[in-house]
């Protein structure tokens, strides 16, 4: 009866071998098992290779290749070992120099936002026409907060485009403006271009630090952007 | 569970020091791995040694699998990666390595004939490959039908159970049965020539 119930264990098992050699096995106990048997599984599935190997007309390698692995295993220090602290690790050291990328990617872009916002409520207009349309609709939130950290009053919430552009625009009195010119905040004389001192240094500078990778050619370019005349 | 998620399984208890979930691992993708380096390399002993090394380096990675792709793939370029290393070293060193300029059919990569993984080298070895041929034709051939159809969708093909069982018209446990009870007839008849 003993008997009769390990050869139909057995059985089981190598029926499950033969599955798991062609990717067939879904069985978590068969799985158990072979972990169990790892030495039959190695017999089983070198004799399986060879017949495959024969059927395909390809040649095999008979030599014990896991037995060569495990003696190079055994002599590995303990700290090359598979540790589950080393799956964290990596990860973060990865996310740590992500942040400081990501941080100089979104300094560089508030920079650029910065940079045409100025430009549009200067109206250089590098075409000379179309300049007030993308005034009108272009303006967005991060623009709003660029120009009231430029200006000394505080920026309404309900602030509409039209009504921030309408006086500083060259083309301004092409818009409708909907609030009071009371309730319009200034623009500083450099930023509107009545102002004959040059580029805002914190805005060159801040293009200097956030994209060092940008070179001389970029900042210098983008500076003369903010200069006068 | 799908192969890829028992692989995965077994990933995680190697990870967790399981070094028999390691062994299988090896034991599942050895052949495959130096299948796929012998496209590559042609010195034989290169080419075991370099599996070495791929299931090396794959031990002491283990910890960074994350399991975004399958684990055959992800060993498989280890693989790649170990041999086309070791031609690069080649190179420098002055070693010529002959290499077939057809293309394999995953890659534009240069490749060598599979058969340079070789059945052993030495006459003996060459002559008991010969001879543990010719009984697992005629293993083969004194298979019945069914179960030598099934063997043969399975190792000539590459047929999955389930395509087997839609070709043979059978359940796919049938299937399952033919393909085990096939190889179960053809090791019982190389067992006296295997030697171990």
């Amino acid at each position: 009866m003993m008997t009769k119930r390990h050869a139909n264990d057995s059985d089981t098992l190598r029926t499950a071998i033969s599955a798991w050699w062609d990717d067939e096995s879904h069985d978590d106990k068969a799985l158990e098992a072979m972990l169990d048997d790892v030495e039959q599984v190695g017999s089983r599935t070198r004799d399986y290779d060879l017949v495959g190997s024969h059927v395909r007309g390809e040649s095999f390698e008979t030599r014990d290749l896991l037995g060569a692995i495990n003696a190079r295993l055994d002599e590995l220090p303990s700290d090359e070992r598979p540790q589950a602290d080393n799956v964290v690790a990596f990860p973060h050291r990865r996310l740590r120099q992500r942040r400081v990328w990501q941080g100089a990617v979104a300094a560089s872009l508030f920079a650029a936002v910065t940079a045409v916002g100025l430009t549009l409520s200067t109206g250089e207009d590098p075409t000379g026409e179309g300049v007030a349309p993308m005034q009108a609709e272009g303006l967005t939130a991060n623009d709003r907060a660029v120009m009231a950290s430029l200006n000394d009053e505080a920026m309404p919430e309900d602030a509409s485009p039209a009504s921030l552009l309408a006086t500083q625009s060259p083309v301004g009195h092409a818009l409708p403006a909907s609030s009071s010119p009371a309730s319009t905040p200034q623009l500083p004389d450099w930023a509107t271009g009545r102002s004959s001192t040059g580029a805002d240094p914190y805005v060159v500078t801040h293009y200097r630090t956030a994209a060092p990778e940008s070179g001389t050619t970029g900042p210098e370019a983008r500076a003369a952007t903010f200069g006068r005349e | 569970m799908s192969a890829e998620e028992t692989d995965k399984a077994l990933v995680a208890r190697a990870r967790e020091g399981d070094r028999r979930a390691f062994d299988l691992l090896v034991l599942k993708y050895q052949h495959r791995v130096q299948r796929l380096i012998a496209r590559y390399i042609r010195d034989p002993e290169q080419v075991f040694d370099l599996a070495q090394e791929t299931f090396i380096k794959a031990y002491r990675a283990l910890g960074r699998f994350r399991g975004d792709s399958a684990f055959y793939t992800w060993i498989y370029r280890i693989a790649v990666n170990t041999a086309k290393n070791q031609l690069a070293s080649d190179a420098r060193g002055g070693y010529m390595v002959s290499l077939n300029s057809g293309g394999s059919d995953e890659s534009d990569e240069p490749m060598i004939e599979p058969e340079a993984l070789r059945d052993g080298g030495t006459p003996d070895a060459l002559a008991a490959t010969d001879e543990l041929r010719g009984a697992i034709d005629q293993a083969i051939s004194a298979l019945p039908e069914d179960l030598r159809t099934a063997l043969t969708l399975r190792e000539m093909e590459g047929l999955s159970y389930d395509e087997i069982a839609s070709v043979m018209d059978c359940p796919i446990g049938t299937v399952r049965s033919r393909i085990f009870r096939a190889r179960e007839a053809i090791e019982q008849s190389i067992q006296p020539l295997k030697g171990d």
